[in-house]
């Protein structure tokens, strides 16, 4: 029938205009009133169609009257739900929020330690901050008239006791009550009698030990290269450098690519390229003897790492006094 | 411990740069940790030759002088007093910085124009001697820079050496080690002395009265000496590597020490009275005055070098100040010795006293090279002081030295490395370090100079070392070991990581404070009873870190204290660490594994009314409920605290478990807030995680899924009542499966004494609907108990 798409088009087009109820009504008026009705007048104009095209042009009219029909509806609908609807609200306004906590960047450094050690078969033991000096020094080859007591100035408490210098005295505590393997973790606190811009008297320390028949200096090398791959990425150069402990030997300390420049060389590292973070070595056959292994049939490597070293190295942290100081403005920051 | 790289290299044939040298050294264990340019801050000083002086018009203490600078000659004003014509001297230009920074700029003194300043040592910073110019021997070309023509171009390398390495102690072992590591040749000074005169055991005698303090003490006699100052090289070479120059007989003793790494000493031999020099134990109560000036009382356990008489020396660490050279010394009686190091180092702690010397014994000396280091000395002395050498030397033995044989297994070797080091490889290595290794029994035999091996352990160490740390593979143990075993310790620490969760979860920022406090704070916040001591430092760093943190509160308020003052506006902390205490029995301390929060103000953020309110007692609370409940604690129940001094007054909960207090719940008190400076109510709860014990995991239980129909009750109630009595109660109606008190109001419409409680009441039946009769019907029966167990009336 003739005009009938051209007036179905134009109806929707002004209910598409139609802003409220009034001007939907008009629309409707328009297209479907019983008197002016532009489809309403088409439909009567049906009698002038020859008979047998009559029945499928009547179809074609009923179908766009309803399809009108049905777009009236749902303007209307739509319209009296935005009449309903809630105010606006500003969301640019901060949200509400309940109190923000944090753990200190020296938890969430020794759990990542933890971590890559635990994923790697580690366990995590746990022992006493006051020692004796049989399991902070003559256990591990340290005797009192050795110049490398010298290394670490101890706080002591009266008698044979102190506060430990580090968490090595886990390791004979684990040793003395289990036979090898011993494949372990030690994190804590430890204590030096040293205080200044870059130590303090209380710091803390993750060491680990591995025991059994077998274990060489190059599965020492691949766990810790393993290791600080894990903490400091995929990239990070190692390198392992002669040193002593009383404890271990052969020993070493560990470098790695400084995480500033790259090596190339600056303040952070001192112009020397490397950093150093970690020291270890063979467990010393002497250490196995004070816990009564047999050093022809084991053998094992130790090592050691500062956490807050580890933490400032993370977070550029450039004096280690923040991480003692609880200032707000530091912690909030983690 | 400070060497010059062309030091070394008058030891070594090395072409490794200064760089390259402070590499190779580090990376075989002898850590460089600074390399600097010994002519650091004096590259714009030259030479400079005086060409003419006159007195200064208007100042008696000034000279004018012309001096040539190479390109000409300037006008410079100088108030040196040795200050003369035809001088060669140190010139700074106009434009030149000194070492202490001082820019020199053209200037006019007292009406007379100066383009320079000419400089004594101090100036230079080369030593403290500031009582005139540096005056250059020889006629160096003026112009030429200042540390060429001293010979300053040279660098310091300082070296960090572990205690196992004492042979590094000097240059030549350092030129060992380059030797070993690089294949290069020593080229060590030869020693050519020239004796005469009468023979040294015409002079004196030495014994070893003490055999277990000395294996061996050699001496010789040099006559007719000079002392003096040492020339400018010595003096410059001395202070590049940080020791005073004290006179041409001492300088000689200082540098054999640091090039031989042997420690020496030099006799006035008119002091040694008698003839004789003895090496003995002193007696308790001697007295000895040593170098540093000080009287010191000796025990009987340390040990001396005695004349006939009494003391001349302490062995081993410092000399005598009546015996030691001095400016009128003629003849010398040199010491070169060999000390037991447990004896040294027990003297030298004693008596506080850590010099150059007792550093080097207390770690091992060679007993066979101190010949070499007397003869060395003796050659010195007479190079910078003049005088003879009589013949021979005197020498007591009380144990020769037997050289240390050890068996190496290269095979052992391999399997500590983890490497396929050949057999040649490891022998190879040792013997390049001076280990003898017998290439069919493999038995090594270590050189004098190596105390520190005894062990075949150290020999594969010596091996790994020069073979190179880079050398080992690295690799990952394949299957030895069992993966992960068990929980183990770890069960408690879960516990402790999982409150650290929690209470940052619940808005707390952790803090981590050092473990020591002062007495006072113990006094002051003693937690959970005064009556445990707290454990104290024999030797602490200050009275205010003398004993060990008694609760984590104490420090908690510290915390916050400090950060009100630095302008923090709320305070939300916690702490998670041990606390120490004393006990008795045959380990006297016990160790808690304290958990604490504190909160005060008001800490949320925004515009939201709610966000404004102050945290309180019940913020606390619930925090710890919590926490409680999360870390798996059933079973805890509150009692009203009895005085604490450091709580308000009924604001304090003590926390019981299984009939054990466990931690406190508090308002800080006031009165002690305000003594700290703090205007902010402050809340806090410290509880010892390690005394409770988790509940089993939870099991599950099956939950009605049938309609809960809520009715809200309000009671008016005496005022008096608690109103978790009411609660109980309500709780034990039929159906009721909760009770949920949600209003407290008293006043307006009730009658004195009385309040109004609201309640949410729950009803629900296991299996099917409940109908209003049925609820109706509940509510009226325990309504009607109420009234009269509790006078609770519907309102």
């Amino acid at each position: 029938m003739a005009g009938l798409e051209a007036v179905e088009r134009e109806a929707l087009e002004r209910l598409g205009a139609a802003c409220d109820a009034t001007a939907i009504e008009d629309v409707r008026v328009w297209a479907l009133g019983r008197k002016a009705g532009r489809i309403t007048g088409l439909m009567k104009s049906l009698r002038e169609v020859p008979p047998e095209d009559r029945p499928r042009a009547g179809d074609a009219a009923n179908r766009a009257k309803e399809r009108v029909e049905a777009a009236l509806d749902r303007a209307l609908a739509e319209r009296a739900e935005r009449s309903t609807a809630l105010p606006p609200i500003d969301v640019t306004l901060a949200g509400r929020r309940a109190p923000l906590g944090s753990l200190h960047p020296l938890t969430r450094v020794r759990r990542d330690i933890e971590q890559i050690f635990v994923s790697l078969g580690f366990r995590i033991a746990e022992g006493p901050e006051i020692e004796d000096e049989h399991h902070n020094f003559e256990a591990l080859n340290t005797p009192a008239d050795h110049p490398a007591r010298d290394m670490q100035d101890t706080f002591y408490l009266g008698g044979e006791f102190l506060l430990r210098t580090h968490t090595s005295p886990v390791q004979i505590r684990l040793m003395e009550a289990e036979r090898p393997p011993i494949r372990a973790i030690m994190p804590g606190r430890v204590f030096r009698r040293d205080s200044d811009a870059t130590h303090s008297p209380m710091f803390h320390q993750v060491e680990g030990l591995l025991v059994d028949h077998r274990v060489s200096m190059a599965d020492l090398k691949g766990t810790l290269v393993a290791f600080l791959r894990a903490f400091f990425g995929a990239d990070t150069r190692a390198r392992f450098r002669p040193s002593f402990f009383p404890f271990t030997e052969p020993s070493a300390e560990v470098d790695i690519g400084c995480v500033l420049c790259g090596g190339a060389g600056c303040r952070l590292c001192k112009g020397s390229g490397w950093l150093e973070v970690l020291g270890c070595g063979m467990v010393d056959p002497a250490v196995f003897q004070s816990v009564g292994y047999d050093p022809e049939l084991v053998t094992g490597y130790a090592f050691g790492m500062g956490v807050e070293r580890l933490t400032m190295l993370r977070y550029a942290i450039d004096d280690m006094r923040l991480l003692f100081e609880n200032d707000h403005r530091f912690l909030e920051q983690f | 411990m400070k060497l010059t790289y062309r030091w070394i290299r008058e030891w070594v044939a090395t072409e490794l740069t200064p760089v390259e040298l402070a590499e190779r050294l580090t990376m075989a264990g002898l850590e460089v940790e600074r390399l600097e340019a010994l002519g650091h801050g004096l590259a714009d000083i030259r030479v400079a030759r005086v060409r003419s002086t006159r007195k200064h018009p208007q100042a008696d203490r000034l000279t004018l002088c012309e001096v040539e600078d190479g390109t000409g000659l300037i006008p410079v004003v100088c108030g040196a007093p040795n200050v003369r014509d035809g001088a060669f001297v140190a010139l700074a230009p106009v434009g030149a910085t000194l070492p202490n920074g001082t820019q020199i700029r053209k200037a006019k003194l007292r009406g007379e124009v100066s383009e320079g300043m000419l400089l004594s040592e101090a100036e230079l910073g080369l030593s403290s001697n500031h009582d005139g110019l540096l005056l250059l021997d020889g006629e160096p070309a003026p112009g030429r820079p200042l540390v060429e023509a001293l010979g300053l171009d040279d660098w310091v390398l300082d070296i960090s050496l572990t205690p196992n390495r004492s042979d590094c102690l000097g240059v030549l072992g350092i030129a060992r080690e380059v030797a070993a590591l690089t294949g290069a040749a020593l080229t060590p000074p030869a020693i050519a002395l020239v004796e005469s005169g009468v023979a040294a055991a015409e002079a004196v005698r030495v014994e070893i009265e003490d055999v277990a303090g000395c294996s061996r003490y050699a001496a010789r006699v040099v006559r007719g000496v000079r002392v003096g100052p040492s020339p400018a090289a010595v003096r410059w070479r001395l202070a590049a590597v940080g020791i005073r120059s004290i006179s041409n007989v001492v300088d000689a003793t200082n540098l054999v020490l640091l090039e031989l790494g042997h420690p020496l000493h030099a006799f006035d031999l008119a002091r040694v009275e008698g003839g004789r020099a003895v090496v003995r134990r002193a007696r308790a109560g001697e007295t000895l005055l040593t170098l540093d000036g000080v009287d010191r009382t000796l025990t009987a356990e340390d040990l001396i070098i005695a004349n006939a008489r009494a003391a001349m020396a302490f062995a081993g660490i410092m000399g005598g100040e009546v015996s030691g050279v001095h400016d009128d010394t003629v003849d010398l009686l040199l010491e070169s010795a060999h000390f037991d190091p447990i004896t040294i180092r027990r003297s030298a702690r004693r008596h506080g006293l850590h010099t150059e010397a007792s550093h080097r014994f207390e770690r091992g000396t060679d007993p066979v090279g101190l010949g070499t280091a007397l003869d060395r000395l003796a050659q010195r002395i007479v190079e910078l002081a003049g005088g003879a050498v009589a013949p021979g030397v005197v020498e007591a033995v009380a144990r020769p030295h037997v050289p240390q044989r050890i068996r190496f297994r290269p095979e052992r070797a391999r399997a500590v490395l983890g490497t396929t080091i050949s057999d040649e490889a490891c022998v190879g290595a040792l013997d390049a370090i001076g280990i003898a290794v017998d290439p069919a029994t493999f038995e090594a035999t270590v050189p004098p100079w190596r105390p520190d091996i005894t062990r075949e352990v150290d020999l594969i160490e010596e091996v790994a070392r020069i073979a190179g740390y880079d050398q080992i593979p690295a690799e990952t143990a394949d299957g030895v070991v069992l993966a992960g075993a068990g929980p183990g310790a770890a069960a408690g620490a879960q516990r402790v990581e999982l409150a650290r969760d929690v209470l940052a979860g619940q808005g707390y920022r952790e803090i981590v404070r050092l473990a020591f406090t002062s007495p006072e704070v113990v006094a002051r916040f003693d937690y959970p009873d005064g009556r445990a001591e707290p454990v104290r430092i024999a030797n602490p760093l200050g009275e205010d870190t003398s004993v060990l943190a008694t609760t984590l509160v104490s420090g908690l308020v510290e915390t916050a204290r400090a950060q009100l003052n630095r302008g923090a506006t709320a305070v939300r902390l916690f702490q998670v660490a041990r606390t120490h205490r004393r006990a008795g029995g045959k380990w006297p301390f016990r160790e808690i594994e304290s958990v604490a929060a504190l909160g005060g103000g008001a800490q949320g953020r925004g515009a939201f009314p709610e966000s404004t309110r102050d945290c309180d007692f019940f913020d606390l609370k619930g925090t710890l409920e919590i926490l409680l409940e999360r870390t798996g604690i059933k079973g805890v129940a509150f009692r009203p605290a009895a005085d604490l001094q450091y709580a308000e007054p009924g604001r304090a909960g003590e926390i019981w478990c299984d009939d054990r207090k466990v931690g406190e719940l508090i308002m800080l008190s006031r009165r002690l807030l305000g003594q700290l400076g703090i205007g902010l109510d402050l809340y806090a709860f410290e509880l010892d995680l390690g005394a409770l014990t988790p509940a089993a995991p939870p099991r599950y239980r099956s939950f009605s899924r049938q309609p809960v129909a809520l009715r809200d009750l309000a009671l008016d109630v005496p005022a008096a009542l608690a109103a978790v009595e009411i609660e109980r109660e309500l709780a034990r109606a039929k159906w009721v499966v909760d009770v949920e008190l949600f209003d407290v109001y008293q006043g307006e419409g009730l009658a004195p004494g009385r309040k109004s409680l609201a309640f949410h009441v729950r009803f629900q039946h296991a299996e099917r609907a409940l109908t209003e009769a049925e609820i109706a019907g509940a509510l009226e029966r325990v309504l009607g108990d109420l009234e009269a167990s509790h006078d609770a009336r519907r309102r």
